[in-house]
């Protein structure tokens, strides 16, 4: 790796300025959030880093319609944040957790977690399921939906992420996410997430993703729509992994086939929704 | 080249360092030898240092990204040639084999035990699970984590 | 005379490692811990191709870059062809192997060097060398090697100590004890059963690393991270033409070997830039380049066949092992030879033993020496079937061990048969707990009420299984190693050892030894190890043999200072009585102990008085000796070893619940470090049983060469692990020691391959149990 090809460092200290730094720079300019994947596979052609960390972009603010975390904020600060804790009972914690390790969550940020899009990337499954909104910058804010964010990745040509809102968690919300791995501290060969909205012991809303399939995680509308209106009894738990496993999209890479990540779907999903079923019981 | 200033280990000092060199070269260059390198990709943990008092690896952070800040290696723990209790804890539990991963636990230990004075076990092995070791199997280790944070509970009264 | 187990006063007490406080604080101990001024930095490029001709390489832009110091090619290197593995001479290896060849044989193999003024430049100017390889056919598993016609590995004709080049057989092995054919015929019950072994890497958290530079004399030093400074040290000087004096190697604090580190890759190269630059040259492997181009296990197929009576005694043990030696054949036929060596002398009840396989070459990365040494590949199999067995023959798999394994007093026609590469040594088993630490393994485990149960718990299945095991302790009448010790005014002593700490704790257990003996705390031993120009011979630290083989070099040595020490405190306690006493003190009933040399009736005299007046007073002379230790046993450790796991149906993921072994390794000098021992090994051996896996591409490329892909354990992963050593005593070994480093890595496959048919009823043959592939297995049954 050749680190000497890079001849700037620059620590803008707002949006507007990184923007113009970055249309200077070109294509060997790049944001750098915590920089963890920048500095690991430090592209041959990179001259140019530019530091989003000296803008203040790393608060997490609890407001009425959600909790917007500032792009900088480290994935530990997210981790450890009580109002994050909050939404759906710390789904957002117990993800967190398994990202990666203390050492990488301490540089790494949302902004650069949500930016890198990496597939098998375990925030990416959950924020989706909670209808996380990004904020994004060039030359003015947008607001859209993660799943729009994904939908056409040239949104990062050059915006930057300046921050993601999680809607505030209402009576009746329930996620869970589940992650499988190779060991404690890899990547997810597969995960998955789960939101429902009960409303009289009945799903309501529904929202169910599947991540490192090997692809980028998005949702499975069937699965989705077999659960919606529905109690969540076991035999509707099985009924739903089952039409998740037969509707994911999945393929072989080196770390897994198609074939047993659609079996991982399956239980991936059972394990999130019986989580949610135990916890709808206990709250009765 | 760009200027920086760093305190490491209680001293305030100024480097000139590359745009694209990480923390890890800078310090290993400036003779923080403690701070090891095994991978340089971020996945084995023996370059973990505090910085800004949070455990880092240093591979993966960009030295110009530490400017301002404060760093401590294994190299500032001990003080006046007394063991830091968490160096005691690692050698008295024979939590040391080869010494090339230790350093980085140590690190890691650190910031667990200084945001978590009594961990349990499972939160010193998540605090420790980016520090790989092929020596130990770990089970010293973790005896050697509960070890520091009585010793440290100890000084503290 | 050895002292009663219950006297050692150091011995036995889990003392803190004479290395560490510089260790845990960080202090600069490891090869490239130190800066010297105009260091060069060294790129290395490698194969693309898993076997090719180069034809042409043209390097003059790469010399032309400013910064560029040399560049090394088969051109302008030696054509010696020698062993890389770092083995006692003759090495039992073949001479295949080039500095830099004209033919590629592995993906990753060498091809050039660049010594640079730092490592940007040196990779600029590797990519600057041009180079028209000719392709050639490739051989990339064992079977194609193995294939009528197929492409020859080593063609050439300047290498030597291959058994059979043209058919790519490195090395080939066939003993026989008895008469298995009647043996079979003869028994009741047969099982057969074949395991395959994957590529798995050492991976040391310190990669390969090495540092040379010209002393002020000239001479070349190489402070480099070996298990093997002497074997370094040697082949080193031949593989360059140079005379061994002309180099001195240092090993510094190791990072971790596992093996890896008992093989001569860098040292070579480093040390003839130096020669030709005159200065300091610097090589860091990088993690990709340690997967890609350094060494791994021999993945091996081996099959088992038991023949048994009815009541369990085995009748005819039959083992055939083929051993992928990569594309040189570093450690090929000892590696193999250890697989039956290491493993067929456990169940010595069988007479009639028949072992043999070849190891062959492939266009493969590399392997070499690794903790187990072959042995682990032969469990497997051979502890597979041995459950199968129990099964067939309805007796509990503990009590089938327990019906057939070797026990203090017996021996094993295997012993004498197969050494390593050779003959081995006739042994009889003087020391072994095995059946104690089966007793206790299994009743801490709770085996007889959790076996067979399949307890139910949602998806998840539970099972228990268990394998034995033993090792050895050195390679007899071949491995050798000596210590020197001398006393110092202040009562303490230099210990200076050739043997090699690589993290094992082994100068903190030799000093333990020595202090042992000579009647002081650890604190008056001043340890210093692994420099050729200052200590004296040893071979290394490989095949489990430091404790015991160089610990008795350490004992022989302590025990002759001893007596010096005694010869000046009689005459001194003497000449302080009344002349018509003097006759009375009696040498051999002087002690020493606490620092001072006593006599029965309550005189003393203090150690440093001792030496000050060998140094000073009268006759003056250096109280000091060196002996060496070479042996003519290699008393096999024992184990025992036990695991709960629980399997899910519906994933395959296996949990691991509770894991015990018992381990007997006669006597325990440091407790802390033993177990150490043993918790490291069982932690590599359960990677290597479910996660590590070298992928390699359909071109012979390694896929995974990061440890973001190649997954070993992590602390999230360790299960709760019951380490027990059960108390022996070895008569043969240094105050009882035998050897308990390797023996470990052994267990996990067959542990858990067992627990898993207890759990699900399948048998895996095929390491690493994923849980991909349990469940394909458990698919394959239910349909
Ligand atoms: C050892 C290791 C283990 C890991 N394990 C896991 C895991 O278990 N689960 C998981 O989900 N992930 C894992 N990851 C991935 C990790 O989450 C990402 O590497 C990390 O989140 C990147 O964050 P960063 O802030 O360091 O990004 P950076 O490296 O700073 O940036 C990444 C990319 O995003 C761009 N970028 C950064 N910030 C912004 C912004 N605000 N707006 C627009 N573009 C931006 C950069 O230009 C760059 O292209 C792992 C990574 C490593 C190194
Ligand atoms: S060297 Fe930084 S994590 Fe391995
Ligand atoms: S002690 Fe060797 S890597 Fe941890």
């Amino acid at each position: 790796m050749s680190r000497r090809q890079v001849t700037n460092y620059l620590r803008p200290s707002s949006p507007e300025e990184a923007l113009t730094l970055l249309r200077n720079g070109g294509n060997s300019a790049r944001y750098v959030g915590g920089g963890a994947d920048v500095a690991r596979t430090l592209p041959g052609d990179v001259t140019t880093l530019i530091d989003l960390c000296a803008i203040n972009l790393s608060s997490i603010e609890e407001g009425a319609d959600g909790i917007v975390i500032g792009a900088t904020a480290t994935l530990n600060e997210v981790l450890e944040s009580e109002s994050v804790a909050r939404v759906c009972d710390g789904v957002i914690v117990d993800m967190m957790r398994k990202v990666g390790s203390p050492l990488l969550r301490n540089i790494a940020t949302v902004g650069g977690t949500l930016a890198s899009a990496h597939s098998w990337s375990d925030v990416i499954p959950l924020f989706l399921v909670l209808d996380a909104q990004v904020t994004l910058y060039n030359g003015e804010y947008r607001t859209l939906s993660i799943a729009d964010l994904y939908a056409s990745r040239r949104e990062f040509v050059d915006s930057i992420l300046t921050s993601v809102r999680i809607p505030a968690s209402a009576a009746g919300d329930y996620a869970a996410f589940h992650k499988f791995s190779r060991t404690g501290y890899d990547i997810a060969l597969l995960n998955c997430a789960c939101y429902v909205h009960v409303v009289d012991g009945r799903c309501a809303q529904v929202r169910i993703a599947a991540g490192g399939t090997p692809r980028l995680a998005a949702r499975l509308s069937q699965a989705e729509d077999t659960l919606s209106q529905a109690m969540l009894d076991n035999d509707t738990i099985e009924r739903v992994a089952r039409v998740a496993q037969d509707t994911a999209q999945t393929a072989d890479d080196k770390r897994a086939s198609g074939e047993y990540r659609k079996q991982l779907v399956y239980a991936g999903v059972k394990r999130c929704l019986r989580e949610i079923a135990q916890k709808l019981e206990g709250g009765r | 080249m760009i200027d920086i200033t760093l305190t490491i280990n209680g001293e305030k000092r100024r480097f000139s360092v590359g745009a694209g060199e990480t923390l890890l070269e800078l310090l290993r260059r400036e003779g923080y030898k403690s701070v090891k390198k095994g991978c340089e990709s971020g996945d084995c943990g023996a370059c973990t240092v505090v910085l800004n008092g949070r455990a880092v690896t240093s591979c993966i952070v960009f030295a110009a990204k530490a400017d301002g800040g404060t760093v401590l290696t294994a190299e500032g723990l001990e003080s006046g040639g007394v063991l830091h209790p968490i160096q005691k804890a690692f050698l008295e539990e024979g939590a040391v084999q080869c010494g090339y991963c230790t350093p980085g636990m140590e690190m890691a230990t650190y910031d667990l035990l200084s945001h978590n004075p009594d961990p349990s076990a499972i939160e010193i092995k998540e605090a420790l699970s980016g520090n790989l070791c092929r020596c130990t199997g770990y089970v010293k280790q973790v005896k050697a984590v509960k070890t520091a944070a009585k010793k440290i509970a100890g000084e503290a009264k | 005379m050895d002292k009663q187990k219950t006297d050692f006063a150091t011995v036995g007490k889990s003392e803190l490692k004479v290395d560490g406080r510089g260790l845990v604080t960080g202090k600069p101990m490891f090869t490239a811990d130190i800066d010297l001024p105009g260091t060069l930095h060294v790129k290395i490029l490698r194969s693309p191709h898993a076997h090719a001709r180069i034809v042409s390489i043209d390097t003059s832009a790469a010399e032309a870059m400013p910064g560029v110091a040399l560049v090394l090619t088969h051109k302008n290197t030696p054509s010696t062809r020698y062993t890389t593995a770092g083995q006692g001479y003759p090495e039992p290896s073949p001479y295949d192997t080039r500095m830099f060849d004209t033919v590629v044989r592995f993906v990753g193999d060498r091809v050039a060097a660049v010594a640079a003024d730092n490592p940007e430049i040196a990779g600029a100017a590797l990519k600057a060398i041009v180079v028209t390889y000719e392709k050639l056919p490739a051989v990339l598993s064992i079977d194609e090697s193995q294939a009528e016609n197929a492409p020859v590995v080593h063609d050439e004709d300047d290498s030597t100590g291959i058994y059979d080049a043209k058919r790519n057989i490195v090395a080939n092995i066939d003993i026989l004890a008895g008469d298995v054919e009647r043996g079979f015929a003869e028994s009741d019950v047969i099982v057969e059963t074949t395991c395959e072994t994957q590529y798995a890497q050492h991976t040391p958290i310190e990669p390969h690393v090495v540092l040379s530079y010209l002393a002020p004399d000239d001479r070349l030093v190489l402070r480099t991270s070996t298990q093997v400074p002497f074997h370094v040290r040697r082949i080193v000087a031949y593989a360059l033409g140079i005379p061994v004096r002309q180099i001195r190697v240092i090993k510094p604090r190791v990072g971790g070997g596992f093996g890896t580190k008992q093989e001569i890759l860098l040292e070579g190269i480093a040390g003839l830039i130096t020669l030709r630059t005159r200065r300091p040259t610097l090589i860091e492997l990088t993690r990709e380049e340690e997967f890609v181009s350094s060494r791994t296990r021999h993945p091996m197929r081996v099959r088992v066949k038991l023949g048994a009576k009815k009541d369990g005694m085995l009748n005819a043990l039959e083992m055939e092992g083929i051993s992928n030696t990569g594309a040189y054949g570093s450690h090929g036929l000892t590696v193999l030879s250890n697989t039956g060596s290491k493993t067929l002398p456990l169940y010595n009840k069988a007479q009639n033993v028949h072992f043999y396989g070849k190891a062959v070459y492939t266009n493969l990365p590399v392997p070499g020496a690794y903790r187990g040494y072959g042995a682990t590949q032969g469990y497997f199999p051979l502890e597979t079937a041995m459950d199968e067995l129990a099964e067939k023959l309805n007796i509990d798999p503990v009590d089938l061990r327990r019906i057939n394994h070797i026990r203090a007093g017996e021996t094993s026609p295997i012993f004498v048969k197969l050494g390593e590469g050779r003959e081995g040594v006739e042994q009889i088993i003087d020391s072994c707990e095995l059946e104690k630490c089966i007793d206790i393994a299994a009743q801490r485990s709770g085996w007889a009420e959790k076996h067979g149960k399949k307890t139910r718990d949602g998806s998840w299945v539970h099972g228990v299984g268990m394998s034995v095991h033993m090792q050895g302790s050195g390679i007899p009448e071949i491995d050798m190693g000596a210590a020197t010790i001398k006393m110092n005014e202040d009562g303490s002593f230099n210990l200076l050892i050739g043997a090699t700490d690589l993290g094992t704790g082994s100068d903190t257990i030799l000093g333990q030894i020595a202090a042992e003996v000579l009647g002081v705390p650890l604190d008056k031993i001043i340890v210093y190890s692994s420099d050729t120009d200052m200590t004296p011979f040893d071979v290394g630290a490989y095949a489990s043999s430091t404790t015991y083989v160089s610990g008795t070099a350490v004992k022989r040595a302590a025990e002759k200072v001893r007596e010096q020490i005694i010869d000046v405190a009689s005459e001194m306690l003497a000449s302080g009585m009344l002349a018509s006493r003097m006759l009375q003190v009696d040498r051999s009933r002087l002690i020493i102990t606490d620092k001072q040399v006593r006599t029965p009736d309550g005189k003393s005299v203090t150690l440093a008085k001792v030496c000050q007046q060998a140094m000073y007073i009268k006759d003056q002379f250096q109280i000091g000796a060196t002996a060496s230790g070479l042996m003519h046993q290699s008393p096999p450790p024992f184990m025992a070893s036990f695991a709960e796991i629980a399997v899910d149906t519906e994933t395959g993921e296996l949990k691991i619940l509770n894991y015990v072994v018992a381990a007997d390794c006669g006597t325990v000098i440091n407790p802390k470090m033993a177990e150490g021992q043993v918790e490291g090994a069982i932690a590599n051996g359960i990677g290597y049983a479910l996660t590590e896996e070298m992928q390699l591409s359909p071109t012979g490329g390694v896929r995974n060469p990061n440890l973001f892909d190649y997954k070993i354990l992590g602390m999230l992963d360790m299960p709760p692990l019951d380490v027990v050593l059960v108390d022996s005593y070895e008569p043969t070994g240094p105050l009882g020691a035998k050897s308990i480093a390797e023996i470990g890595i052994n267990a996990p496959i067959p542990t858990l391959a067992n627990a898993i048919y207890d759990a699900i009823g399948v048998r895996l043959t095929k390491t690493p149990f994923t849980p991909e592939k349990i469940l394909a297995a458990l698919q394959a049954k239910n349909t």
